[in-house]
Order: C-alpha cells, then sequence, then structure tokens
C-alpha cells in the first residue's frame, strides 16, 4: 500500500518539540473526569492520551512537555508504564505537574517560567487524533518565519462538510482567511441559525483592516484540530497579558484585534485525504464522532487494530467489526452491527443486539438487550433486558436488569443501576454525590432535598449512586464566547453533546432517470428544514435589511435622543445622522423614517387643537427644522406621507395635531407646495382607515395653500 | 405458376422483413461504433467524478496513429459530419448537447428525453403541401436521429422506440388532418412511454420485491447506477423489506456515487465501495441486481461496462443474479463479444494519464457483455424468466 | 519458546540493537514501512545485527532471541508476513551453519578455529540430495558436546561470523529478487503478446520490462486498479522502455478485453503453502475473468514472499486483508453519506491456487501444487 513518507530519525538538531495539554480545563465530561483525567479516558478501548502521543511520534516528534493539572499522578503513573516511557521510545515525554493552572493560559504562563523551551513548538491537546505529516506544517512555519518574524502561530484545521458529524452546530468556527499567504484575520464563532435566535450569533464582523489585503476567503466549512505550531513569542506574549484564559476565544482574538502587537497568525488547511486527519475531542459529541471515525478508519493508519503495544490486541472483520483476539463470546442470536468494537474477554448474551457501539475489555451483555451508539468501558455489567442508546458508560459499571437509559446519559465509575431504572435523556449518574468545587458544604438544604427527591424517582430509593446535573455542570465552560447569554452557553452546551442534532435532513427525493446526474451532492444544499426557512429571506437584496435596519434605527433614535437633550446643533446632529447612515448602508426612506418619527414623537401632544398643538409642534420641528430639512430633502412627499402615517399609527395621542405638523411643515419650509399638492393626490395618502380622515382634515390645508398661491400669483402679476 | 410463387414468397418475406424490424433487428449497426467527438469543452455537472481532460495534446490524426493496432480501433473513427443546422429542431439541438456533455446517461433516460424531444418536434410539424405527413415526417424525423447520433451513437433502447414511432408514422390515415394527426401520435408517445416504460417499471419493481422479505434480511449488490434498480429500492424500503446495499462502483463513469447519495437519503443501509473489492463482499451477499441496457436474442446482457464482471464473480460464489429491463430493451440482436459494438468513454470521464509520453495511451469501454449462462433471471413487466426464454417471448409475439 | 528481549541479551551496544529492535516495530507499527519487499530487507537486516550482537552460550540460546525478535516484530505487524519468512529462514540458517561449524570443527579436535572445509551450504539448491538434509536434521539433537566453556564461548563468536555471512546472502537474494525472476522473461513473453497487468508491482514491472526489451516491443494494458489508482505508476515506468505501447484501462473494461489479451502478469504480497496467493485487491478479478478466457497468469514474486505460516489464511480470514484508508473511496467531508455509509477499502486479498498458472521466482519456475514441496525444502519447520 502507499507509505507514508519515511521518517528521518536522525534529525537531531532540528529535535522538534511538542507541548500536550493533558487537561482541558473544562467539565464537560463529568462524571468521569471527577476521578480520573480526562485525557487518560478511553477512546475505541485506548486512551485518549495514548492517540495523542502515538500521532506525535508517528509524525517524528522528539521531545513531548505534557502539562498535567487534574489527577496527575495518575496522568505520571500511566505514562511510567506506557511505552513512551521505554528507553528506546523515539518519542521521549516530561511531564510537568502544575497545582495553580485553571485554564490554559495559567499553563503557557507557567511553562513560560519554566523556561523550557528554546524554539518553535507545537502545541496540542491530550485528546487529538492525528494523522496529519506534522513535519510539514513545521516546516512551511519555519519557512514562513524566516520572511515574517511576527508569523507567530499556525493553526491546524481541516475541511468538513456542512452537515458533517464533526462540526459542532452550536458554535462553528467562521474563518476569515487570505489565500496567497494564509493568514488569519478574522476568527469567530457562528452558531446554526436553528439552534439561536439571536442575530449576533448569525454573523460576524470583519474589521476594515482585513478588507485592504485584497481577497478574502470566509470559510465556514473548517474544522479547529486544535493543533498550533507556535513560535517561542507565544509564551511571552500570554505571560504578558495575564488575562489571556483561553487559547481562541482570548489569545487569538486578542492577537487579531491588536493593532500594536503587530503579530500574525497563519492557517494550514487539510483540504482532502492526503493532507491527513485531526480532530480533537472536545466533547461527547465529537467522542462520537471521532470514535466513529477511528473505526471506520478514516484515521488509517491509527485505527483499532493498529497493536498499539499496551493495549488489547483486536482484530477486523467484515463491516468494521472488531473483536477482541481473546475470549469474545458472542452468542448465535446476537447480532453485532458494523462499525462496532468488541474488547477481549467479552460476552454478548442470546438475542441482544450491538450497533455502532464499543465495549471495552471484559464487558458482559446479558440476553435481550439493545445497545445502539453507545460506548461501555472495561468490566462493566449490562443485565438483561436493557436497552442502552447513545450514551456512555464508564468502568466497573454495574447495570441490572430492564434498565434504560436514553439519549446522553453518562453513566460514572462504579455506578451500580438498579433493576427497572429509566434514566431520563442527558442524565447524569456518578457514584458520589456531586457538588460544586467537590466540596460538600450541606448549605443548600432546601435544594438538596429537592435533589434527593428527583434522584429517588429516578434512581430508585436505595440506590447508591448520585445524580450529577447536566445543565449547571455544563454551564462552567471556558470554551464558549465569554459575551454569552447564560441561554446561550447552555444552547451550545446542549449541542455539544452526543445525540443531539441540528435538525433532522429533510428526505429529499432527488431521483432522476438519468443515471449520472444524481440530485445535490454539492454540500450547500440545505439539508435542514429549519435552516431553510431560516436563509428563505436572505436574499442579496435583502441581506441589507435584515437585522441592519432594525438596528440602525436603534442607533439612530440613539443618536438623535443624545442630540436633543444635549442640545446639539441641527448641523452636528445632521452630520451624525448621515455617518451612521453611511455606516448602515441604509436607504434614505429609512432615514427619513426614523427621523420624522422620532420629531413627531418628541412633540406634546397634550396640548389639544388648535393654537396651542401648533405651539407644540412648534417647539420640535422649528428648532429642529435644518435638521429636518437636511434629511429629508429628497423626497417631501414621502416625508409628509410619513408624517401621516405616523399620526395615523398614533391615531389618539397625534391626530389632533396633524394640521399643526403640516402647517409647520410648510412655515418652516420643510415641504414645498408642489410637494403638498403632490402628496395630496398620492393614492397612499387615501389609504383607508386612519389615512384617510387625517387626508379629509388635511383638505381645508390644501384649499388654503392654494388660495395662498394664487393669492400670490396675484401679486406677482401685478 | 412460379411467378406466383415467387411473388408469394417476396411477400412472405416481405412480411417477415416487416415483421423483423418491427422488433427491432433489421437495423443496420455501423452508427453504433461511432463515438462522437463533441466540439465543445464538456463541462460536466456530475461532481467528483468528472475530471477535465487537459493532458492530451495529440491531434486527432496523430492519436488515430497510436490505435493503429488496437482491437478498439474501429471505436476511435473520426467523427461522422453533422447535419446541417437548418434541419436541426432547437430541442433535438438542446438534447444533443446534453447527450454528448453526457448529462443524461442510462437507457431509460435518455428515451424518455428523445421521446419528449420528438413529441416537440411532431407539435411543431406541418404537412407541407404536395405530401402526405406519414412520408414527409418521416424525411424531416431523420435528420433529428442523425444529428443526435453524431452527438453519441444511438442506444439501442432508442433505437427500438424510434422504429417504433416510425412505423406508427407511416401507418398515419392521408385523409386525417394535420392536428389531429400530431395529436395522435404526441398520444401515441405518451402510451409508449407510460406502457412500455412508467407501467412496465411499475411491474418490475413488484416482481422484484417477491424477491425481497419483510422478515429475513438480505443484502442486495448493485453495480453502477440503473434508474429501475434505484426506484425499486426506494420502493423496497417504503414497503417496509427488510435489506441492506452493497453497492460498487468503478471507472470511468462512477456512477454509484450518486446512487449511493440518493440511497442514503431513503434511508437504506449501504455499503460502498470498488469493483475490484467485489470478492471481498461476495460471501455476504443474498443476490445481485444489474441494471440492462438490451437484452439480447441469445439471452446475454448488454449493459454498463463492469456489469460483467460482477456477474461472473457472483457466478463463482453461487451468488444469484439478476437483471432488470423493460420489454423495450429486448432486441433482436446478437453480439459475439464485447468489443465489436461499445463505446469509449467521453473526454470528461477519460482516465487521467497527464504527464504521459506518446506511447502511451487510455481506452475506456462503456459496455460490456454478459453471457446468459451468469444471469439467474430476467426480471421484466411480464415476469421473471431465464435469460435464454425472453427470444422465444420475442418471437412469439408477446413482447 | 517465547522469551523476553532485553538488555542482557546483546553485548556492547545492547542499546542500539534494543533501540533498533523498537524502532522497526514502531515503524512497522505505523506504517512507514510496507510492502514484503521493504519489510523482508529491514528484518534481515535487523536480524543480522541481532546475531552479530547477540551474547549466547549455547546455539538454544541464539535461536530463542531471534525468534523473540522476529515475534516481537510480527505482534507490530500482523500483516506482514515475510517478516515471518525471513526469520524462519534465518533460523533455519542458523541452525545449517552451526551444523557444518559444528561438523568441521568435532572433525579436527584440536582446533574449534573454522578452516575452509567448512562450506557454506547452498541455500537454494532445491536439488540437494536427500542424505545430505537428513544430515543436518540428524545432527540436531546433540548441540552440547564436551569442549571447555572459553572454547564455547569462542567457537560461538566465530560461527557467529559464518552465520552474518549467511544472513547476508538472504539480504543479497532479496536486493537482486528483481533481476532474478526477470532473468527469463523473454522465454515466457515475445513479441507478438499481449500482457495485461495490474495496478503496481515493482517485479512485475521488471518481469515486463526486461521481456520487452529483449524482444524489442511489446503491447501492454494496465488496468488501473481502484482505489488506489497506481495503475499510472506502472504505466510510466513501462513506457520508458523502447517499442512498448502502454495501454491504461479502467477496471471495468478488463472483461471486455481480455480475449484480445494473451498473457496475464502479476505480482504478489504473500505466497501461501497451498498455492494460493495474497495480493493486491483485483488481482482475484482479474484473475477469475482470465481463467474464464483460459488465459494463462502469471504471478512473479521473490522467495522471500512464501510462507509456510500454519495461521489458516487458506479461507480468505477478513484481517488479512488489511483495510486502509476510507478516504480513498469517499469523500470525508461529505458529511451526509460518510455517517450512513459503511466503507471498506481492503487492500489486499486472496486468490486460490487454481486461477494461478504459474510462479516465476527468482529461482526457479513452479506451478501452485508444487509450493508446499518447496517450502518443506527450503524452510525450517
Amino acid at each position: 500500500m502507499a507509505p507514508n513518507k519515511p521518517l528521518d530519525n536522525d534529525d537531531e538538531e532540528n529535535g522538534l518539540q511538542a507541548v500536550v495539554f493533558a487537561d482541558s480545563f473544562n467539565s464537560r465530561f463529568k462524571p468521569f473526569t471527577a476521578t480520573k483525567p480526562r485525557c487518560l479516558l478511553p477512546l475505541v478501548n485506548v486512551p485518549m492520551l495514548a492517540w495523542t502521543l502515538e500521532s506525535l511520534a508517528a509524525a517524528g516528534i522528539g521531545h513531548v512537555f505534557l502539562f498535567t493539572c487534574t489527577h496527575a499522578d495518575q496522568i505520571k503513573e500511566w505514562l511510567r508504564n506506557s511505552h513512551f516511557s521505554s528507553a528506546h521510545s523515539t518519542l521521549t515525554v516530561t511531564p510537568i505537574v502544575s497545582t495553580t493552572s485553571v485554564s490554559a493560559g495559567d499553563a503557557i504562563r507557567e511553562l513560560d517560567a519554566k523556561q523550557l523551551i528554546r524554539t518553535d513548538f507545537v502545541l496540542i491537546s491530550g485528546d487529538v487524533v492525528s494523522t496529519v505529516d506534522i513535519h510539514r506544517v513545521v516546516a512551511e512555519h519555519k519557512e514562513r518565519r524566516k520572511s515574517n518574524k511576527d508569523a507567530i502561530m499556525t493553526m491546524v484545521v481541516k475541511r468538513v462538510g456542512a452537515s458533517h458529524r464533526l462540526r459542532p452546530p452550536a458554535e462553528s468556527p467562521v474563518f476569515v482567511i487570505s489565500p496567497e499567504n494564509h493568514q488569519l484575520h478574522t476568527y469567530s464563532t457562528i452558531a446554526h441559525p436553528s439552534t439561536t435566535k439571536s442575530a449576533t450569533h448569525k454573523r460576524i464582523s470583519i474589521p476594515e483592516e482585513s478588507l485592504e489585503a485584497g481577497e478574502l476567503q470566509i470559510r465556514n466549512d473548517l474544522a479547529d484540530c486544535y493543533i498550533d505550531i507556535c513560535a517561542v513569542d507565544v509564551l511571552l506574549l500570554f505571560t504578558e497579558n495575564f488575562d489571556y484564559q483561553d487559547l481562541r476565544h482570548d489569545f487569538i482574538n486578542g492577537i487579531l484585534t491588536s493593532d500594536l502587537l503587530g503579530k500574525t497568525i497563519h492557517v494550514h488547511a487539510i483540504e482532502d485525504e492526503e493532507g491527513g486527519y485531526a480532530a480533537r475531542v472536545m466533547d461527547s459529541r465529537s467522542y462520537d464522532a471521532i470514535s466513529q471515525d477511528i473505526i471506520s478508519r478514516w484515521t488509517y493508519p491509527m485505527v483499532p487494530d493498529e497493536c498499539m503495544p499496551g493495549s488489547d490486541r483486536l482484530l477486523h472483520h467484515r463491516g468494521h467489526r472488531y473483536y477482541g483476539k481473546q475470549g469474545v463470546d458472542v452468542a448465535e442470536s446476537a447480532r453485532v452491527g458494523v462499525c462496532s468494537v468488541l474488547g477481549s474477554h467479552c460476552t454478548v448474551a442470546a438475542h441482544s443486539t450491538l450497533d455502532r457501539s464499543v465495549l471495552g475489555q471484559g464487558v458482559a451483555v446479558g440476553e435481550n438487550t439493545q445497545l445502539s451508539h453507545s460506548y461501555i468501558w472495561n468490566k462493566t455489567s449490562i443485565g438483561s433486558g436493557c436497552s442502552i442508546y447513545q450514551s456512555i458508560v464508564a468502568d466497573g459499571v454495574v447495570i441490572e436488569d430492564d434498565v434504560s437509559l436514553h439519549t446522553g446519559c453518562f453513566v460514572g465509575h462504579g455506578v451500580r443501576l438498579l433493576k427497572g431504572t429509566s434514566l431520563p435523556p442527558y442524565t447524569r449518574v456518578g457514584s458520589e454525590r456531586w457538588s460544586e468545587d467537590g466540596v460538600d458544604d450541606g448549605s443548600d438544604e432546601e435544594h438538596s432535598n429537592h435533589l434527593d427527591k428527583k434522584r429517588a424517582a429516578i434512581l430508585g430509593p436505595s440506590s447508591t449512586a448520585y445524580l450529577w446535573p447536566s445543565d449547571k455542570v455544563d454551564m462552567e465552560v471556558e470554551d464558549v464566547d465569554s459575551s454569552d447569554d447564560d441561554e446561550e452557553a447552555a444552547l451550545s452546551m446542549r449541542y455539544s453533546r452526543i445525540g443531539m442534532s441540528a435538525g433532522t435532513a429533510a428526505a429529499h427525493s432527488t431521483s432522476s432517470l438519468s443515471t449520472i446526474s444524481g440530485g445535490e451532492s454539492d454540500e450547500s444544499e440545505e439539508d435542514d428544514d429549519e435552516l431553510h426557512h431560516a436563509t428563505d429571506n436572505l436574499t442579496l437584496e435583502n441581506a441589507g435589511k435584515v437585522g441592519a435596519a432594525a438596528d440602525f434605527a436603534h442607533e439612530c433614535t440613539q443618536s438623535l435622543e443624545r442630540a436633543f437633550e444635549e442640545g446639539h446643533t441641527s448641523e452636528n446632529a445632521a452630520i451624525e445622522l448621515k455617518t451612521l447612515r453611511m455606516a448602515s448602508n441604509v436607504p434614505l426612506g429609512e432615514v427619513r423614517k426614523v427621523v420624522v418619527d422620532f420629531c413627531l414623537s418628541k412633540v406634546e401632544t397634550e396640548a389639544g387643537e388648535g393654537v396651542q398643538a401648533y405651539k407644540a409642534v412648534e417647539d420640535v420641528l422649528g428648532r429642529w427644522a435644518p435638521l429636518v430639512v437636511e434629511m429629508t430633502k429628497e423626497d417631501q412627499t414621502h416625508t409628509v406621507l410619513l408624517a401621516q402615517q405616523f399620526c395615523a399609527i398614533h391615531h389618539a395621542s397625534h391626530a389632533n395635531i396633524f394640521l399643526a405638523v403640516l402647517r409647520a411643515l410648510y412655515e418652516y419650509e420643510i415641504v414645498t407646495e408642489d410637494a403638498f399638492f403632490a402628496w395630496y393626490k398620492l393614492d397612499q395618502a387615501r389609504a383607508d382607515g386612519g389615512i384617510k380622515s387625517l387626508w379629509d382634515k388635511s383638505r381645508r390645508f390644501i384649499e388654503a395653500l392654494l388660495e395662498a398661491e394664487s393669492e400670490s400669483e396675484e401679486s406677482e402679476s401685478e | 405458376m412460379p411467378e406466383d410463387k415467387q411473388k408469394k414468397i417476396n411477400q412472405k418475406s416481405e412480411r417477415r422483413k416487416q415483421k423483423v424490424e418491427a422488433r427491432g433487428g433489421g437495423e443496420k449497426p455501423e452508427h453504433m461504433a461511432q463515438p462522437f467527438q463533441p466540439s465543445q469543452p464538456s463541462q460536466h455537472p456530475a461532481q467528483s467524478s468528472a475530471r477535465s481532460d487537459s493532458g492530451s495534446v495529440l491531434s486527432h490524426s496523430q492519436a488515430l496513429q497510436n490505435t493503429l493496432d488496437s482491437p478498439l480501433k474501429h471505436l476511435h473513427k473520426a467523427p461522422i459530419p453533422s447535419v446541417k443546422p437548418e434541419h436541426v429542431h432547437p430541442q433535438i439541438s438542446r438534447l444533443g448537447a446534453l447527450l454528448s456533455n453526457f448529462s443524461i446517461v442510462g437507457a431509460n433516460a435518455r428515451t424518455l428525453a428523445l421521446m419528449s424531444a420528438l413529441k416537440l418536434v411532431i407539435g411543431s410539424y406541418n404537412t407541407p403541401p404536395g405530401t402526405t405527413l406519414s412520408r414527409n415526417l418521416l424525411s424531416v424525423i431523420s435528420p433529428q436521429i442523425t444529428h443526435l447520433e453524431s452527438c453519441r451513437p444511438k442506444s439501442i433502447s432508442n433505437g427500438s422506440a424510434i422504429r417504433w414511432l416510425k412505423l406508427q408514422i407511416a401507418n398515419i390515415d392521408p385523409d386525417m388532418d394535420d392536428n389531429d394527426a400530431r395529436n395522435h401520435l404526441c398520444m401515441l408517445i405518451d402510451y409508449y412511454v407510460r406502457d412500455r416504460i412508467t407501467l412496465a417499471g411499475d411491474e418490475i419493481i413488484k416482481n422484484t420485491l417477491t424477491k425481497l422479505s419483510s422478515t429475513t434480511h438480505s443484502n442486495i449488490l448493485v453495480y453502477a447506477r440503473s434508474s429501475i434498480i434505484e426506484k425499486t429500492l426506494i420502493e423496497a424500503k417504503k414497503a417496509g423489506k427488510l435489506f441492506s446495499v452493497t453497492l460498487l462502483d468503478a471507472k470511468p463513469l462512477n456512477e454509484g456515487k450518486n446512487l449511493l447519495s440518493t440511497l442514503t437519503e431513503a434511508g437504506i443501509d449501504c455499503t460502498y465501495s470498488h469493483l475490484t473489492a467485489l470478492q471481498s463482499l461476495l460471501p455476504n451477499i443474498s443476490f445481485a441486481l444489474l441494471g440492462a441496457h438490451a437484452i439480447l436474442a441469445n439471452g446475454s446482457l448488454y449493459s454498463r461496462a463492469g456489469n460483467a464482471s460482477v456477474a461472473l464473480l457472483s457466478k463463482l460464489h453461487n451468488v444469484p443474479v439478476y437483471t432488470l429491463a423493460e420489454s423495450y430493451k429486448f432486441v433482436d440482436r446478437v453480439m459475439l463479444d464485447s468489443i465489436t459494438t461499445n463505446e469509449l468513454a467521453p473526454e470528461a470521464f477519460k482516465l487521467d494519464i497527464q504527464g504521459l509520453g506518446p506511447n502511451v495511451r487510455e481506452e475506456s469501454l462503456l459496455y460490456d457483455v454478459t453471457p446468459a449462462k451468469f444471469i439467474d433471471g430476467v426480471i421484466s413487466e411480464v415476469g421473471i424468466h431465464p435469460p435464454t426464454s425472453i427470444p422465444a417471448l420475442m418471437f412469439r409475439g408477446r413482447v | 519458546m517465547a522469551i523476553e528481549i532485553n538488555g542482557n541479551q546483546f553485548r556492547g551496544k545492547s542499546r542500539t540493537t534494543l533501540s533498533q529492535i523498537t524502532q522497526l516495530s514502531d515503524k512497522l507499527r505505523r506504517r512507514k514501512i510496507v510492502g514484503s519487499n521493504q519489510t523482508a530487507l529491514e528484518t534481515a537486516l535487523l536480524l543480522r545485527l541481532v546475531v552479530s550482537n547477540a551474547k549466547f552460550s549455547s546455539i538454544e540460546e541464539l535461536l530463542a532471541i531471534v525468534e523473540a525478535v522476529g515475534q516481537s516484530l510480527l505482534d507490530s505487524q500482523p500483516k506482514e508476513l515475510a517478516i515471518i519468512n525471513v526469520t524462519r529462514k534465518v533460523l533455519k540458517l542458523i541452525r545449517e551453519e552451526y551444523q557444518q561449524a559444528l561438523r568441521a570443527s568435532n572433525l579436527d579436535s584440536s582446533e574449534p578455529a573454522l578452516r575452509s572445509s567448512f562450506m557454506t551450504p547452498k541455500l537454494y539448491d532445491v536439488g540437494l540430495p536427500k542424505d545430505q538434509m537428513n544430515d543436518s536434521t540428524a545432527q540436531s539433537s546433540s548441540y552440547q558436546f564436551q569442549k571447555s566453556n572459553s572454547d564455547i564461548d569462542d567457537f560461538n563468536r566465530k560461527s557467529t561470523t559464518v552465520m552474518i555471512q549467511a544472513i547476508q546472502e538472504v539480504i543479497d537474494e532479496i536486493e537482486t529478487t528483481y533481476e532474478q525472476v526477470s532473468k527469463n522473461a523473454s522465454n515466457h513473453i515475445k513479441s507478438t503478446d499481449v500482457i495485461l497487468t495490474i495496478g503496481k508491482s515493482k517485479t512485475a514491472e521488471s518481469f515486463i520490462k526486461s521481456a520487452a526489451t529483449t524482444s524489442g516491443g511489446l503491447m501492454v494494458y494496465v488496468a488501473e486498479n481502484a482505489p488506489l489508482f497506481n495503475g499510472k505508476d506502472m504505466v510510466k515506468s513501462l513506457e520508458q522502455v523502447k517499442g512498448v505501447k502502454v495501454i491504461m484501462i479502467s477496471d471495468s473494461t478488463i472483461y471486455s478485453l481480455m480475449p484480445r489479451i494473451t498473457k496475464v502478469v502479476i505480482g504478489t504480497h504473500v505466497v501461501l503453502s497451498n498455492g494460493g496467493i495474497i495480493a493486491e485487491t483485483g488481482t482475484y478479478l482479474t484473475s477469475a475473468i482470465a481463467g474464464m478466457h483460459a488465459t494463462p497468469v502469471i504471478c512473479v514474486t521473490g522467495q522471500f514472499k512464501i510462507t509456510s505460516n500454519k495461521d489458516n489464511r487458506e479461507s480468505g480470514e477478513f484481517s488479512s486483508s488489511d483495510y486502509v484508508n476510507s478516504g480513498k473511496m469517499i469523500k470525508y467531508d461529505d458529511g451526509r453519506v460518510v455517517d450512513r455509509v459503511d466503507v471498506g477499502v481492503p487492500y489486499y486479498e486472496y486468490v486460490k491456487p487454481e486461477m494461478i498458472t504459474v510462479f516465476i521466482t527468482n529461482d526457479g519456475e513452479y506451478p501452485p501444487m508444487l509450493i508446499r514441496r518447496l517450502i518443506d525444502e527450503e524452510m525450517s519447520d
């Protein structure tokens, strides 16, 4: 078969270094991570850290600094027993323990303090699976550094399709890149339209400076691999900016938006198979996706039967089924579906079915049990008549008979689920009581009573396990844009869970008789009803209006408020409005509407009819006449119409002053007679309802105008 | 008297000739073998399987030189001169363009497209004075067909349909006025399409579903893409049959990919692999379904290149092979091997020989002939028969 | 006789030896070394190093060490059966050479030094008389003999030199496989032949090139062989020979053209003891079609590919198919499809012995039914 490029093991002078974060600094995998470090959780029966270290070793990295915080001793223990510690491993791993870091930023600052790293290094998370030729990316990076000392980081990203299972629907990253030098201009996350109502999460903003770059690619089809090639400067930057916590949101956005530093970030995009595979297990959703990828051999040669030293030997069978080499016993009537893994010494009893699931070593499955899209770790036993769907079950768990786990459940280490338990979707169960920060303060009596009741209801009164809340725990995440509402965070967390999908794909009947022109296979085709609706009005023409118009009105009103209150001059106010208008690119009609509406709303309407009414109007329109003139001079007829409409809408308060308004408009030369006449003739001015009555009322005014005109003509002709 | 006898014999042979022609046997096959070199650059809409040919800089004569010793020499012939544009109806011209850049591929699709285009031609036809519709229309239609042939060699199913149409035209009562005649012909075409393709398709689906069960799981082997097989599988899924599909694909056309997306949309479990991987998949297969371009007089199957390999290997592993074919695809011809009548892959689908020298060329065929012995059953609207029974069905005038 | 490999078994630069073993294991596991030829070569080189650095007091110890090394390599990559072949061959050589040395020194009891009376036995002398074979096996039981310890060590060290020479011959054999196989190509292929080959096999390539050069011209069809499409590489190297006309065809066209093909030439990954082969996917298809048309199928291979592995490979055990990157079939980013479709890209497949007409190896031509005999004669038990 086609070999990978040959390794050059003797590359001593450029001994490539890598920093691996064994701690992800979030708690998406609680309760599993309460007792075990996240990076040692098994991914297709091999600890995640092992995949990462293998990826690095295969890519030719020589030395790794393994940064550990929580459960550091477990990691060190594992490391000591792994083949990476053998004297002849090509990869040397140095664990660094830190007790004080709570974020990636802290970790990097500590690294910098230790002064261990002198050259460009690879920064990677301890839960990444990759077959990328990192050497090549590093070479690219170094090449770039030669000519541009400010290129401090290269991110590795992989192209995935729009509806790909690896994409987090709630916060998919958007990269704005300039194609010739792969420089990153903007990084932001955007939510799938069906998952959020908020307009701000459907749009990104691009700074003006980037537009000078000439050609820009705006890409939403790239998945972040969390493999970064960093220059040594990165460490320094973190130390200098000690509020940088998160690599992506803080650091990258910080660098990109800071002009002073002038540093640039670049992107290495893997467009197709040749470039390799790279993905990070960020949450249970990606855990599921990456497990399936490994099983389906997209990550070749990092596949389950790869025979990693110290791991279970698996044999590959038809349909991507993997069986442990020893002691696997599957009953005759049991059915093992495609893409499944059964570790050594597993037993599956009669009439049970396994579908796209992974069993660790020594797992016993009872009769008539259905397992689907689930991940069961070592030495767990599952009783008869159970149904487990899209869930993760940890080591040493005993699940008794007739238990059902619905979507997205996590069952922690050593838990015993009693007979007949039915866990509602997204339930987490741990063997110890949950408390924030692990400290049981016992302060909130009522709350814990409530929890106990819930626990008894779901787990059964004699249960020794505890419910762990999924929402609260999920909330404390730092990977989400921190300016979000709580609602947003919850939403994105929800979508980051296993089993959650952003709407179901509409079943298109795309069959045509012609054998080659087959329906849609273009990725941009909508495959989601909700998405379709959401983007229905999003044509090029409407693009300016959606959201922008509403925002402009708001901004404009605010500006006018300020002007009124602070007593600005008309000219200044006009200038401000004009700038606003240009920035928002709103049509003139909008501006006029806002101005007219605002002015009219400012009129004191209590005054009643007649002279007082006119006085009230005069106060406003008179004072601000130049402004109004300036903003409305292009189309005066429209202005009158707008006034009419406003008065009609605010019938109760403004119907009486309409005449006064007309008069004021005339007196202050905001609107000419001709415009009035033109308005009077408009159909819209005569529309039914309130408008018509106002139109009727204005008859006198028009007549008066006519008289005035003929008088002045007469006087002229005299 | 000998003259009478002679006359009788002549009449008999005339009648026989007509019968044979009606069944589609008498036509000369020479046009079959000529590929068209499309004059416009082929911009193919099909996705990842398309490939623009930028490597070959050989002129046509040079290429011809290269092929002198090839067994496929006769397929490399120079293009036949096309018909003058003023004789070609715009719809036909459009259809020709679609055919030559392979936007419309597959026997049923091409027949349907041809029939609908001819309907439009007939619809805009007016008999010039001094001649009858039944004679003149034929002379209008012939250049259309010739033009289409210059875009892409005529498909065998097209041949049957055209022969049928010509017969209908010839039988038009000369007294019928133009309007009625046109309507009548269009109606006949509609019936033909409805009966021989649509309804036939439904019958075939019904017959095929008897091979599937709702309680026992079957694994069906499918190769490339056949419109009738696609419909059958989707209907089977709707009818609640229990099955999964193993789909094989191969160059030059890579049609299987499109079938794959259609089937996955319909929620069918699919395994997708390449023709070369067939052996590893066969132990798991219940039976194979092959599409057909034509069923020959000796029961052989003329279909997309690769089907013969599938049938051969299936036979070696005792996997039953069925082919789905509407009866209008039955023809009264025999092909002795897969080369004499065939078609070379068009420009857009040629294999990639970029950067290679003048001693290298590529050849890919679009069709092959599967011997009857590899096929266990032909599923058509008249039922499921062994392939060798097909000519008997035809001779008895059942189809 | 599975023992653990550790530093004590090697003298001097033990770290180097151990690290070399680990490195080769890792390379095999991570698929940096792929293919029988490369694997066999690397294994032989490593075993040579092992033998030259090993510390052993009896021949059994050395054999145990070599076997352990071979086993550990195989464990890291069970699909490369060439490892077993080379290991077994080396084991057999060690025994043979040791026996020879023993006999030579026994005859002359004063000096354990090895003299010219020591004959390096011909490795691949198929026609070796039966009695000589029996001779060495008869001696195999008595390794121990009455000599002082220092003499034994001295003797061991010196016999090591000869063993290394023998292993070197194995290495040479592997390296010269291509030339040896192609030597008599023109006996089988003439200029009027029309050859079909699939994918890329270096052995087949040199075979065809040799035939073409001798006959001054040849027409060759090369099937692309999905999904790796390495047919193009084959075409690229074949077209350089003067007078060769190369035509690339798709896999679906093979059937149509087979009646015009006179001979099929294929390479292989492994040759099994029953005469069947494990070869690149696509070979079975071609062989079946050739069989139907009574076209002879020539399998060209080096003898190091012949394995006597007792595993039941004849049943076409799935694992040996070595499924590679699914990305070769479908693009990973075709999201909708990736999720719901099972994609399998097997790299190897099993071809029955009845489908092969002849094996042309670097040392002779054999019909499939004689492979078992060949194994019995060549390899150790």
